[in-house]
């Protein structure tokens, strides 16, 4: 499913050209039209889709949520864990057995920008889509719980659910081929005991929530016509499970198991050409403001000190 | 720090390489960190020459053959916040709250973007420049003293130096800024405050106005510096 590697010679081309010339947009905004030769390009969400699509609780953190509206657009950078996503979903047919798709990378990679994209994707050719967000939300925080009627044993999270439906009610106003499910920090619900308490004053385990159960479900292979894209996070994981940010370790072997088989896709570090591609954006949406940073040696430094990596960059750049 | 040296101190001496435990439980081995023995730069002596961080000053060096004697006398060595990086900047470095410089950007990124063309010019974008505006605008060229003269405490106004005169700016912005409600963040109210400093506004620039009014009301007393 991989598309063939750029040759050398032209990626070199197109390294140079973006240093040359600022060069960090593209003009293509629909997510199915792009190639390789877009890969580190920005392309900006336009409002109307933001409006159909993203309303509601955003996908994104906080942090993001802010800047989108410091820099008065949603851009998304074109990235090859994005566009293998989509690949895959373009290969989906009616009689395939759902796929599943499980993005894995280091903190700050880009796995929930690049799980945003595939959900744009989506969006945008008619599928009908459940995107549970960041479920770590559900489980790390005390809310208010009530025993499930129709479930035996389940407990529902009232606030949450009415949340996720209004999301689906919202996103999905116009339908539908396929079906997407996306769940950002999978292994959460694996995430073992919570705060919130039963009658008897016992603890609640993750998975015996209606909601964690519904999503478990939907991560078998006996249904078709769809997907499921997840990402494992680990930050978002138990504090004693972070050691790895590999699926096998975050999943552990039960989820592991539950989600086989799927197609393990790595968010790894900006390129080189990634990396100058986002200081010119910086720079191009002004938040790039001392003099130092457009000068060779201050760029070098801080790839240097982020290691390429796009948090660790964007946290770099707050001061400038 | 005293308390610390001296524990460490009978640390060391008492267990060589690790902590005393109790007889029946295993020696914990200590970490490097905890050997690290703090000390102040005061125990540096005073003809020890400052340390020479900055690239274009080492190259100054070289080039005046100066840094031939530098190589063979001990130097003192660079604080924490000392660096050679290309956005370094030694009043910044010391003072400052990068998440701060941040919210300043915020600010006035919205205020950019909902200005008009001619407006857009007039507006200050780089939170460096505007820390710096906001500390020279807060810089209190007087001080009151309290000095007591014939069993009374008189407020006896004085000049003060560059370095005391830049602390006090420092502190009353952050005096400012914890002055907040409990729900904004304190960089934000810090970034608010500079902003407001940096246009000559706001509640520091007025509080040194008010000082500078003191002084100038006991203008009278400033002959009892000298008695």
């Amino acid at each position: 499913m991989m598309r063939p590697a750029l040759n050398s010679s032209l990626q070199s081309f197109l390294l140079g050209s973006i240093r040359r010339i600022s060069h960090c947009r593209t003009s293509q905004a629909d997510p199915s039209c792009h190639t390789l030769q877009d890969e580190g390009l920005f392309y900006t969400i336009p409002e109307d889709e933001m409006k159909d699509f993203f309303q509601g609780e955003p996908l994104w953190g906080r942090e993001h949520d802010k800047q989108r509206k410091t820099f008065q657009e949603m851009s998304l950078m074109v990235r090859r864990p994005a566009l293998e996503a989509i690949n895959c979903l373009k290969q989906a047919r009616p009689g395939f057995p759902s796929l599943h798709l499980v993005l894995y990378g280091r903190d700050g990679a880009g796995k929930t920008m690049s799980l945003v994209n595939t959900i744009h994707f989506a969006l945008k050719n008619k599928w009908f889509a459940i995107n549970a967000g960041l479920c770590s939300y559900w489980f790390k925080f005390k809310w208010e719980t009530a025993p499930s009627e129709t479930m035996e044993g389940l407990y529902n999270l009232p606030m949450m659910g009415v949340q996720l439906l209004a999301q689906i009610k919202l996103q999905n106003a116009q339908l539908l081929c396929k079906t997407l499910i996306t769940v950002d920090g999978v292994n959460n619900l694996w995430y073992g005991r919570t705060q919130m308490k039963k009658l008897d004053k016992s603890h609640i385990h993750s998975p015996e929530f209606s909601l964690s159960q519904l999503l478990l479900r939907s991560f078998t292979n006996d249904w078709s016509n769809g997907a499921v894209v997840v990402t494992v996070d680990r930050l978002a994981g138990q504090p004693d499970r972070r050691e790895s940010y590999m699926p096998r370790y975050l999943l552990g072997k039960e989820g592991f198991e539950k989600l086989d088989p799927f197609i393990p896709i790595h968010v790894g570090n900006y390129t080189e050409r990634e990396f100058y591609s986002c200081v010119n954006y910086y720079t191009d949406r002004l938040w790039l403001q001392n003099p130092a940073a457009q000068t060779p040696e201050g760029q070098k430094e801080l790839e240097f000190l982020s290691g390429r990596n796009p948090r660790d960059l964007k946290t770099l750049c707050d001061p400038l | 720090m005293r308390f610390l040296q001296r524990t460490l101190k009978v640390l060391l001496t008492a267990s060589k390489g690790t902590l005393p435990a109790s007889a029946d439980a295993t020696p914990i081995p200590l970490r490097w960190s905890t050997l690290k023995v703090l000390k102040r730069y005061s125990v540096f002596p005073a003809h020890w020459p400052q340390p020479v961080y900055r690239p274009e000053e080492q190259e100054k060096l070289t080039g005046t053959g100066e840094i031939e004697e530098l190589s063979f006398i001990p130097v003192r060595p660079a604080r924490s916040t000392d660096t050679s990086s290309v956005f370094h900047d030694p009043r910044v470095n010391i003072q400052s709250n990068p998440q701060a410089f941040k919210e300043v950007k915020r600010i006035q990124l919205e205020k950019y973007h909902k200005a008009s063309e001619e407006e857009k010019r007039g507006i200050e974008l780089n939170p460096q420049r505007i820390f710096h505006g906001a500390i020279d605008n807060c810089k209190p060229i007087l001080a009151l003293i309290p000095l007591k003269r014939g069993g009374v405490t008189y407020q006896v106004p004085l000049g003060v130096t560059e370095k005391k005169s830049e602390w006090m700016a420092c502190k009353w912005l952050i005096l400012a800024a914890r002055d907040k409600h409990r729900r904004v963040h304190f960089p934000q109210q810090l970034a608010t405050e500079l902003i407001d400093a940096f246009h000559s506004e706001g509640r520091v620039v007025k509080r040194k106005q008010e000082l500078h009014r003191q002084a100038e009301a006991n203008r009278a007393y400033a002959h009892y510096r000298w008695r």
